[in-house]
């Protein structure tokens, strides 16, 4: 099976055992500091830190060159609208018809795309990799629940991302299921116009609604047995404390960033 | 104190026409284990739902553990009192991992550490899963899941315990081991059991029996009475084989004895006696002889036919880019020969599916070869072509299903093979003819109809496509029992057509009674391939696949020992017809 992105990577690093609380706030944290840096030195050190992160989840690399593959396009993309479709204004090295290549466009075209690759890599090392769902869906609860004043359900909201959750590989597996069975009918998904594409895709939708709904019937049922009447009053199992760790954490990434954000400003004139 | 106690009982689901259940009066014990039978539409899935206070009663009342259900806050109180465990494994499972799943029934009772964790820790150790506390559910296999389902249930400390048809959809091993380990536990906990099912032999262990026949009561008392009485077959339901077996021999001898002998020992040893006392000729050996050679020449006959499909050392992995891959096939070999329907047997993970996928191409050959009707499967291969010679039925076939109509559902193979539309008529009426669909279906919704006739639905949806072979994947599992009699009949009218049939199951009742020939499969290797008959009389071989001989071989089994005879049985007409010629009944 294929790495998928939103997938946790089971391992018993720091990064596994720390409140995805704290792993929001960090990220938050990294995420703000890195539309700040700009010079090569500060991302240069964000990248060697971004790595290390890696390395001490015991993540292999390979799994994070997958996580880039679904976002390739987007950041050649950014890549090349940076590179060649400058403003006039800026001195110009090379130009043929619309496009214009300067010394900006160099530099903006490699900061853009590096701050793409960075933004991915971290949301999913402490969202994903690091951090299982229902986890991020009880930090999530927590942080939103603030809103309750408002009267917007979080503890319900909170369940539902989590039953997605669950249920996310089960439909894929049954989507699987049903797209062999109908291929083996003549269900032709792969040729033909696009409106024929569409229209086939019918055989496939129509089978996985219907079983969907069927599941979702069930596990009403399934739930009110077990006594589910909201998410009022309910405890949770691994009810996580922020602890020494998880504080200790936030801090250094704070003091990191804050460090990497005044180096940038001592080295400024080295930017281009 | 009565378990349940209806008075003019009468349930109509919200939106639906007729009532499941009409007009019930009935008084339940609280015994230790109560069996619901029915066949499918019998309104016992209904009564699981209302006696688990999950529904009110549309008119009447019932009361539960003495609670009326028409009162509001039954259900509140019962809640904490009943649990019920579904068909579905997938279905019931809400958490991400193992023990939050197990968790979620006393996090809504507002129960918090550190009795919470107590509370889980002692359920994951009951039913065995504290290795897998941190896991994925999809992680688990079906056995798996529906002990969390009944985990998750029980760690809310029932008094009663409900199943609704919960071992339905395991393999019948699985389900064999899963259904006693429910009961020891229910015994151990002294919780009541209430196991509504369609597994005679589950009902064989019960108390105290309710039959249901369209949202009726048709029978409530002991289980003796039911099986001993013949009113098994007016209530659409079969005899376990054994009883069968056993009815018929007394019948054939005349015996005034009622037939006593209830589970299958008892019919074993039963059987034995009687053929002690009658003390059988050389004579009648040699006939037993002769019938099953007889029997056995058909089938060798069939094998001797041209091969329609050759697999020659298939390899397959799922991932070949692992540096140490386990392969999922590891070098099968198999022919498939004209007009014989070829058994594919083996537990779950052996590989059958991954093999049936690549015999329609849907998985790309990696090593190996497979030739169909004399073409070599390769890269050149027609993919359309291919699919016209083979159709592959699929598990649960009726989860495929999406056209308005039956008719235009059973059309969409034909006229995906451009055929004209009066060519699709007909292939699409004498399809549904073969599966015993009635033509005044064909305008209907197919998701109006009852499970077992989705599945016939679904399998003429392949038939009519007319292909040589056809690959069936466990075409009865979740069936009543006169479900799965409809599909073998199906498939010996299919192999009359002359059509050449895989069949992939682990269901061994179903099997012996059509399989030519039989491949058992184990680990993706070949631990065995021969004529069925041959396959279903080696015990110990069957054992390593985690299967067994059905209820009938057996018995004759059972009877080559005492008396050192070697008689091989394959179908429990055969049985019957052993032991009617050595009782000289015949």
């Amino acid at each position: 099976m294929d790495f998928k992105i939103g997938q946790y990577w089971p391992s018993n690093s720091i990064f596994h055992r720390l409140d995805a609380r704290a792993k929001i706030f960090a990220l938050i944290v990294l995420l703000i500091a890195l539309l700040q840096l700009s010079d090569p030195l500060s991302l240069a050190i964000y990248t060697a830190v971004s790595l290390a992160f890696l390395k001490i989840a015991k993540i292999p690399f390979k799994i994070l060159l997958q996580s880039f593959k679904n976002v390739l396009f987007i950041v050649l993309f950014a890549f090349f609208m940076n590179l060649f479709f400058r403003p006039e204004t800026e001195l110009i090295i090379w130009r043929l018809g619309p496009f214009r290549l300067s010394r900006e466009g160099i530099a903006t075209a490699c900061l853009m795309s590096l701050r793409i690759l960075l933004l991915v890599f971290n949301s999913t090392f402490f969202l994903s990799l690091t951090t299982r769902a229902r986890a991020l869906a009880d930090a999530l609860e927590k942080l939103l629940s603030p809103l309750k004043f408002f009267k917007i359900p979080v503890g319900e909201l909170a369940l539902m991302m989590s039953i997605s959750l669950r249920f996310i590989p089960t439909l894929i597996d049954e989507s699987d299921k049903i797209i062999k069975a109908q291929a083996s009918r003549g269900g032709d998904l792969d040729s033909g116009s696009f409106l024929k594409k569409a229209k086939a895709f019918v055989i496939i939708l129509v089978p996985l609604f219907v079983t969907a709904i069927k599941r979702a019937g069930d596990l009403a049922l399934a739930m009110e047995v077990r006594g589910y009447k909201g998410s009022e009053g309910r405890t949770s199992l691994n009810e996580s404390k922020l602890t020494v760790q998880d504080y200790l954490f936030m801090f250094a990434i704070l003091l990191l960033t804050g460090l990497l954000l005044q180096a940038r400003f001592i080295n400024f004139k080295w930017s281009l | 104190m009565n378990f349940a106690k209806a008075i003019n009982l009468s349930f109509t689901y919200p939106q639906a026409d007729s009532p499941a259940l009409l007009d019930l009066k009935f008084n339940l014990p609280k015994a230790r284990h109560i069996a619901v039978l029915g066949a499918n539409g019998s309104g016992k899935s209904s009564l699981a739902k209302l006696l688990a206070a999950l529904y009110q009663p549309t008119l009447g009342s019932l009361e539960v553990l003495g609670r009326d259900l028409n009162d509001p806050d039954a259900a509140d109180y019962l809640r904490h009192k009943l649990a019920i465990v579904f068909q579905n494994p997938d279905n019931q499972i809400v958490a991400t991992t193992v023990e939050e799943d197990i968790a979620f029934g006393p996090e809504n009772q507002g129960i918090a550490n550190p009795l919470l964790r107590q509370l889980v820790d002692d359920a994951l150790e009951l039913v065995d899963l504290t290795a897998y506390a941190q896991s994925e559910p999809t992680e688990l296999s079906g056995g798996q899941k529906q002990k969390l389902a009944l985990a998750g249930v029980l760690v809310m400390d029932p008094d009663v315990l409900i199943l609704d048809e919960a071992t339905s959809m395991l393999d019948p091993e699985t389900a064999r081991a899963l259904f006693k380990f429910i009961k020891e536990l229910c015994r151990q906990r002294e919780i009541n059991l209430i196991n509504i099912t369609h597994n005679m032999e589950e009902a064989l262990e019960a108390d105290e029996l309710l039959v249901l026949k369209e949202g009726k009561i048709g029978y409530q008392g002991s289980v003796k009475d039911f099986f001993v009485e013949d009113n098994v077959r007016s209530f659409h339901l079969l005899y376990p084989q054994h009883l069968y077996l056993w009815r018929e021999i007394l019948r054939s001898i005349n015996s005034a004895e009622t037939p006593s002998a209830l589970t299958f020992s008892e019919v074993k040893e039963a059987i034995i006696k009687l053929l002690d006392k009658q003390a059988f000729s050389k004579d009648a050996i040699d006939a037993c002889e002769k019938y099953l050679n007889s029997r056995a020449e058909i089938q060798r006959k069939r094998s001797e036919n041209s091969p329609v499909i050759e697999v020659k050392d298939l390899y397959f992995s799922y991932r070949p880019d692992l540096p140490i891959s386990i392969d999922t096939l590891r070098g099968i070999d198999f022919d498939l020969r004209q007009g014989e329907i070829l058994a594919v047997l083996g537990p779950s993970g052996a590989g059958k599916s991954t093999l049936m996928l690549h015999l329609n191409a849907l998985l790309k050959l990696q090593r190996g070869e497979i030739k169909v009707l004399g073409e070599r499967l390769g890269k050149q291969t027609s993919l359309k072509n291919l699919r016209r010679k083979v159709g592959l039925v699929f598990q649960y076939p009726e989860n495929q299903l999406f056209a308005e109509t039956v008719y235009n559902d059973i059309a969409f193979g034909p006229r995906q093979m451009g055929l004209s539309e009066a060519e699709v008529k007909r292939r699409v009426l004498e399809a549904s003819s073969l599966v015993s669909i009635d033509e005044s279906f064909m305008e209907r919704s197919p998701f109006e109809l009852s499970g077992g006739e989705m599945r016939r639905v679904a399998i003429a949806g392949v038939v009519a496509m007319g292909t040589e072979i056809i690959v069936m994947d466990e075409p009865s599992a979740g069936l009543d029992p006169e479900g799965s009699r409809e599909i073998v009949r199906l498939l010996k009218k299919l192999r009359e057509l002359g059509k050449s049939l895989i069949l992939v199951s682990h269901d061994m009742e179903d099997v012996a009674e059509v399989a030519d020939r039989a491949l058992l499969l184990e680990a993706g290797q070949v631990l065995g391939f021969s004529s069925a008959r041959e396959l279903f009389n080696q015990p110990e071989l069957l054992s390593r696949a985690m299967l067994s001989s059905t209820p009938p071989q057996e018995i004759i089994q059972a009877i080559n020992e005492t008396y050192s005879l070697d008689f091989k049985v394959q179908t429990t007409g055969e049985a019957i017809d052993i032991i009617k010629i050595l009782l000289g009944a015949q």
